[in-house]
């Protein structure tokens, strides 16, 4: 007996879920079409057209930034997805000393921001001043090993700041896999590989799929990587395109508009792609109604090399970029940890940090916002992807591909169209911290929803069946069922959800008003007017403790909502 | 609408009024620019004034305490980007909305006619001519010279170009010349310098020979140079350049012609909510106090009665030749275009 046909959700639920959703969605959705499909006249759209579609499409070169976008977006998730599923591997299926650090230190990688990361990286394997191939060029003739001004060290910029997304979504999925199955194949004979291959990866198949259409689309949306290292490198994509279309003397919103239409199309494409190859996800659960406990994988011999291992990952992929901005944090020009340099060592970087008007303002706000921008992520989408994936609509990947959509949406389109709708709309709450917050959740909805998705489809439907036979009605059979079970889902959401919120820049300058600074626009206008790299080094550094205290204590969370599970 | 007009007509001609019995007298206030009719029509209004600036909190907050202190006017001060306050001043104005009264940028010019007031203030008296908008519409509050800047330690003083066409014998700087992405006005300077054949084919040659690296930031470009990423920059901001200097960095700048000089330009909206504080604020950006204290942080004055960091320097590249090339919002788009095509084409 289907679950839709015992227990349907009430049209209200879906109705009010629509709604909620499509307010948040529909508005910067809409002003994306709106704007690309009007005439461009320097103050807003103006009658229907197609120009910005001919302008942004009839040359030969938009070939070439499509090319250069895949090819950057699918090794970026590609290499993530390897590093993340690895340390996620260490840390929720085995014994392998060092989890918790682990942990810690994936987020600590993500909670950096994301343009300190690449600065830091070209400061580390620039092949003029990356300190690294200084170091190296005595043994290989005098030649820099390594180029960051490539596609390859795009990649590996990006892969390399966001594996501990892999890590976030792979996680729960790993912690949540029934170890029996691979138990009973290793006692029928199957070899580990073929184990990996036939009972382990296609269980992981949901999880996999949605960290990798995320990664995907986190890839094609990047922007820091592209400007910084891209650019010099002469590899143009379609967020460079459309940053220069929106910063020139008179912003292109509709050209700008017009390509961030592909991106859409690229990602509500993927959404489809991703039910499809997950159409039968009740086959995928592993969580059922039969008791089940996870008993970490014993790796025996292999407990410290492993450890080793990921700690290597970690020395690399975080440790190199903290040294960097570390040490640049203590100089005024541009140092290289064990180089000579030419300004003195000074602690003058975090007074000026400290002292700069509106800095404690700014983290109030942003850690605020933050806060409150996850739980209603959170919140949405837990419900959302219960609707979607529960409801029996075979319309609910229309649901699943709106709230995903805003992820297709270049930040700084989502931060003018907010501006434009609530200065439109009878609200009160532009210039204030709401219309910020109205905006986060708006960009944050589809991270929400890849989450709550992986998870819930790991929950076999029979335990709210039976809730449902036993009388539970839906509020009791989610608090009850439903949330213990998906907890460390939830948090890995809101955890997720509150850094990307802290250290948002693209839509927070179109909305900042008076007193409502966050420190996304204070990092961005020390990069653009401060005189020193080594300022914005040690406003991230200074960033970095309040988020790893945040981080500590929600680790704390989730362990004790895991046990009580 | 028509009320904005009249009350920015009533204080127009305030400050007209006044700025002629100030001829009458010595002024001996220790606010010469504090006019005080406006000050109590400004206060009548609110006495709130709402700023859009790019200049960085650090100058910004400091700056406008000054005149917090001198008027007792309360400032709503938001940053942004140059690109960043277009847009949103756009937006803004198509919902009819009335949300700034001040804009400081270095592309106020560039902003459509129907958002900037015209207006007079009285210190534009004491300004360069060129710093002047001929519109009414804005008023140079720091000018920025350009000029290329070197890493000292990749090349000598003595090897430093004399001038563009010299880069074309140097292909030993291939990708080490490095420019920022937005330097349209320095492109059109050129052009217009050396006429646009001319000036095309030094810059063919030059981009042949040392296929310069477009990066994004003009103060990335000064970091950059100054770490020995790239050896030479062909056009930055002079201030910028100076500032890594005294931060010890091994850069310094040279001077070829022209030398392209824009401004930071002060302009008053036409929708301004409070169009008198309005103008009060817009006539102290550009004062002597207020460009004194703007010159402690190393911004180059519009004006003469305002000392320079280093002394003399002003005076040394009023020697050479600047140009001052004010590009519209129409103008820029088409530069970008011709800059694309020359700079980005090897």
């Amino acid at each position: 007996m289907r679950l839709s046909q015992i227990f349907k959700p009430s049209r209200a639920l879906v109705l009010l879920c629509a709604l909620v959703c499509s307010w948040f969605v529909i508005v910067p959705v809409g002003a994306l079409f709106f704007t690309a499909f009007t005439e461009d006249t320097g103050f807003g759209p103006g009658d229907f057209s197609f120009d910005n579609f001919v302008a942004a499409y009839a040359s030969w070169h938009i070939l070439i930034v499509f090319w250069n976008s895949f090819l950057f977006a699918s090794g970026t998730a590609l290499v993530t997805l390897l590093l993340g599923s690895a340390v996620a591997w260490a840390v929720e299926r085995t014994d392998a000393p060092g989890r918790d650090v682990f942990h810690a230190l994936a987020l600590l990688a993500f909670a950096l921001p994301g343009l300190l990361t690449t600065m830091a990286w070209m400061l580390t394997l620039s092949p003029n001043i990356g300190w690294v191939n200084t170091l190296l060029k005595p043994f290989f003739n005098g030649q820099a090993v390594f180029n960051i001004y490539s596609m390859g060290g795009m990649i590996w910029a990006l892969s390399s700041h966001y594996f501990p997304l892999a890590y976030l979504l792979m996680g729960p999925a790993l912690r949540m896999l029934d170890m029996r199955m691979e138990e009973a194949a290793a006692m029928s004979g199957a070899r580990w590989f073929s184990t990996l291959r036939h009972v382990t990866l296609p269980m992981l198949r949901p999880a996999l799929l949605s960290t990798l259409l995320l990664l995907f689309v986190r890839g094609m949306e990047s922007f820091d990587v592209p400007r910084l290292i891209g650019k010099p490198a002469r590899i143009e994509v379609l967020t460079t395109d459309i940053q220069m279309a929106t910063s020139g003397a008179r912003p292109e919103f509709g050209y700008a508009s017009a390509l961030g239409m592909s991106l859409l199309a690229i990602c509500v494409l993927a959404v489809y792609f991703y039910r499809r190859f997950t159409r039968d996800a009740h086959a995928y659960a592993t969580v059922t109604g039969k008791g089940y406990k996870p008993v970490p994988f014993q790796l025996g011999a292999w407990r410290w090399p492993v450890t080793a291992l990921i700690s290597l990952l970690f020395a690399i992929s975080l440790g190199l970029p903290l040294l960097t901005l570390l040490w640049q944090s203590f100089f005024r020009t541009i140092a290289t940890p064990f180089m000579p340099t030419a300004s003195p060592f000074s602690l003058s970087n975090y007074e000026f940090v400290m002292h700069y008007p509106i800095f404690l303002t700014a983290v109030r706000s942003s850690v605020v916002l933050g806060a409150l921008a996850a739980t209603f992520v959170v919140i949405i989408t837990a419900v959302a992807a219960w609707v979607v994936q529960r409801g029996g609509s075979r319309f609910g990947w229309m649901l699943d591909a709106l709230i995903f959509s805003p992820i297709a949406i270049p930040s700084v389109i989502v931060g003018a169209s907010v501006l434009f709708a609530y200065l439109m709309l009878p609200i009160g709450i532009y210039g204030t911290i709401w219309i910020l917050l109205v905006a986060y959740i708006t960009l944050y909805l589809p991270y929400g929803m890849r989450f709550a998705s992986g998870g819930l489809t790991q929950i076999h439907k029979e335990l709210e069946e039976a809730a449902s036979m036993a009388g539970a009605g839906a509020v009791r059979m989610f608090m009850r069922i439903l949330f213990p079970l998906l907890a460390p889902v939830f948090v890995s959401a809101w955890l997720y959800v509150f850094v990307l919120a802290v250290r948002e820049l693209s839509a927070s300058v179109f909305l900042i008003g008076p007193g409502t600074q966050v420190l996304g626009t204070i990092s961005l206008t020390m990069w653009e007017e401060g005189s020193s790299y080594g300022a914005v080094c040690a406003l991230g550094i200074i960033q970095i403790v309040p988020l790893l205290i945040i981080v500590g204590v929600l680790r704390w969370l989730e362990r004790h909502v895991s046990r009580a599970a | 609408m028509r009320s904005i007009n009249f009350a920015l007509g009533v204080a127009m001609s305030a400050a007209c009024f006044v700025t002629s019995l100030n001829g009458l007298k010595a002024d001996t206030s220790p606010h010469p620019w504090l006019d005080p009719a406006l000050l109590q029509a400004a206060k009548a209004e609110g006495g709130e004034v709402i700023v859009y600036s790019t200049t960085n909190e650090e100058e910004g907050l400091p700056l406008w305490h000054i005149f917090e202190e001198a008027t007792g006017i309360k400032v709503q001060y938001v940053r942004a980007s140059d690109s960043q306050i277009l847009g949103r001043v756009t937006i803004e104005a198509r919902s009819g909305q009335k949300t700034w009264d001040v804009a400081q940028t270095a592309n106020v010019q560039k902003f459509p006619d129907a958002l900037l007031a015209a207006f007079e203030p009285t210190e534009a008296q004491h300004l360069f001519p060129e710093a002047r908008g001929s519109n009414k519409r804005w008023y140079g509050v720091y000018a920025n010279y350009n000029t290329p800047a070197y890493n000292t330690k990749a090349i000598k003083k003595e090897d430093v170009p004399h001038s563009l066409e010299d880069f074309a014998h140097h292909p030993e700087w291939a990708g080490k010349v490095v420019l920022d992405g937005t330097d349209h006005v320095w492109l059109a300077t050129v052009y217009r310098f050396y006429g646009e054949e001319k000036a095309r084919r030094i810059l063919k040659d030059l981009v042949a020979t040392v296929k310069p690296v477009v990066i994004d930031g003009h103060l990335a470009v000064a970091r950059a140079v100054g770490a020995g990423e790239y050896w030479i920059a062909l056009n930055n901001y002079l201030n910028l350049t100076l500032n890594q200097k005294m931060a010890h960095a091994n850069t310094d700048y040279f001077v070829v012609d022209p030398i392209p000089l824009f401004y930071g330009q002060v302009g008053v909206s036409a929708h301004a909510p409070h169009p008198t504080a309005a103008l009060l604020a817009a006539n102290f950006s550009i004062s002597q106090e207020a460009q004194e204290f703007l010159a402690k942080f190393g911004r180059f004055p519009t004006r003469d009665d305002v000392k320079t960091e280093p002394a003399g320097l002003v005076a040394e590249l009023n020697a050479h030749k600047p140009l001052t090339v004010l590009l519209s919002g129409e103008e820029d788009r088409v530069w970008q275009k011709e800059f694309k095509d020359l700079l980005l084409a090897h």
